[in-house]
């Protein structure tokens, strides 16, 4: 048997000396990446914080500038109607009723009242598009692609998941509709662009919309579509939970796919 | 004749997590306590152990009973800040083996008056893994303060920076014992004194940061 010469004293001293150093260095490393990670999820939940906070200010925004075209429609169009009106009844001569006075002032009180009612509707209709409660999402999106040529630009409409449309929550539709509107309303104002593409159709329990337009797309306008506009559809499809996906490879024009879930 | 550090240093060591605690016992939480009382029982059991000393009568005997209350107190603390049920369950029937172990251990393996080098280490090593099955615990939930604002960490790196430079100690404490001379091996055991008053600065440390966590 070999005799050892070894100091036990100071290899004892020496684990336990090589223990402390193992022991610090294991709570420091813990200590700084339990501090990391909590500073990383402070940041994150922090940039969150001011995400909702601007799409907040951008629904806000938003509100404020539709109440203000409703004021202002009612102001331009129903004021000014109720003031014809009102002059035209001022102008009628009581003192010299003849018939043929009484038919035209008859006549001229029926079409300020006729143009009152139809600026009314029209309002109406902005507010809450009647096709859109009565028959469905398809058949107001119809609607547009009548209404949206006026505008120079073409709309095609590829509806592959009509049964699919008619059957969504209310709630889920007018936001989708609104939500149209605005991409429609952004093409219209700063893209540029000869032509818009919707295509819808479903897969598995999924509504998916493509929506193009070969406009001068979002890289030349970034900011612009980062704005209140994006800002508005984006809070929109939260409240719905549904998802979307800007296309940032395309050289010309915009695209984005929204996917919305049929489980919820 | 033991050195100054141990006979005073270590005594007025243990007053400052007593005072700490005491001061803010009212925010103290349910494991801050158990180890509140927990410095209490080592403080006082210290003492006896240094008077002992002085009085040249055997303090061993002591230490076999030490090491079971010891390993109980601290396994009430662990059982209180583990959150998984199969934890505390684990945590308990431990301290049930561990205290029939000490037992065993006296009776058949190392007498009252020897060092319980078996036991004491075992307990050690015990203690560490808790530390470690802690930390690990921590890593895997979602922090909300910062480490240095959680007394449990505190606490537990106490524990763990002193039971696992101690194992050694109490690993070869008897072979030591028996190979040097009384005044190296008291040298030695100034170590451990170290060891044991930077476990209650750790340990006063947290019962500072209970008071700012509620």
């Amino acid at each position: 048997m070999n005799v050892v010469a070894d100091n036990i004293v100071l290899l004892v001293v020496a684990g336990m000396g090589g223990a402390i150093l193992l022991v610090i260095a294991f709570i420091v490393f813990h200590m700084r990446n339990q501090n990391k990670l909590l500073q990383q999820r402070e940041l994150q939940q922090q940039t969150e914080i001011e995400h909702q906070k601007s799409l907040l200010s951008a629904v806000i925004q938003s509100q404020e500038g539709e109440r203000k075209r409703i004021g202002q429609d009612l102001h331009d169009d129903v004021g000014s109607g109720l003031s014809n009106l009102r002059l035209t009844i001022d102008m009628f001569d009581y003192h010299n009723v003849t018939p043929e006075n009484f038919r035209k002032f008859s006549l001229s009180y029926k079409q300020s009242i006729d143009h009152i009612i139809t600026d009314v509707r029209h309002i109406s209709h902005n507010l809450s598009p009647p096709r859109l409660t009565l028959f469905g999402l398809t058949a107001a999106l119809e609607d547009l692609t009548d209404i949206i040529p006026r505008s120079g630009i073409k709309l095609a409409l590829n509806n592959n998941a009509a049964d699919v449309l008619a059957k969504l929550d209310i709630t889920v539709a007018t936001t989708l509709y609104r939500v149209f509107e605005e991409l429609i309303n952004n093409t219209i104002k700063h893209a540029a662009a000869n032509q818009i593409t919707i295509t819808i159709g479903q897969q598995d329990n999924m509504v998916l919309i493509d929506y193009s337009d070969d406009g001068i797309g979002l890289q030349l306008k970034r900011k612009e579509f980062r704005g209140m506009g994006m800002q508005n559809i984006e809070s929109r499809l939260n409240m719905i939970s549904a998802v979307y996906e800007i296309d940032k490879e395309r050289d010309r024009g915009f695209r984005i796919v929204i996917t919305h879930s049929l489980a919820q | 004749m033991r050195h100054p550090l141990t006979q005073l240093f270590l005594p007025l060591t243990s007053l400052v997590p007593i005072i700490v605690g005491a001061y803010n016992f009212s925010f103290l939480s349910k494991p801050a306590k158990i180890i509140f009382y927990y410095v209490i029982f080592a403080a006082v059991l210290d003492e006896v152990s240094i008077q002992l000393a002085s009085h040249h009568i055997h303090n061993i005997i002591g230490l076999h009973f030490y090491t079971i209350v010891e390993f109980f107190i601290l396994s009430g603390f662990f059982v209180n800040v583990f959150n998984q049920k199969r934890m505390v369950s684990a945590v308990k029937v431990m301290g049930i083996l561990f205290t029939i172990l000490c037992l065993v251990n006296v009776a058949l393996f190392q007498k009252v008056t020897q060092f319980n080098t078996y036991t004491r280490s075992l307990e050690a090593l015990l203690i560490v893994v808790y530390c470690l099955i802690y930390f690990d615990q921590e890593s895997k939930l979602k922090q909300t303060v910062q480490w240095q604002n959680r007394p449990n960490n505190w606490f537990v790196t106490s524990n763990l920076q002193y039971f696992a430079c101690a194992f050694f100690l109490f690993l070869f404490s008897n072979v030591i014992g028996a190979m040097v001379k009384p005044a190296t091996f008291s040298r030695i055991w100034d170590i451990h004194t170290c060891l044991v008053m930077a476990m209650y600065l750790l340990f006063a440390t947290g019962f500072w940061y209970e008071r700012s966590s509620r």
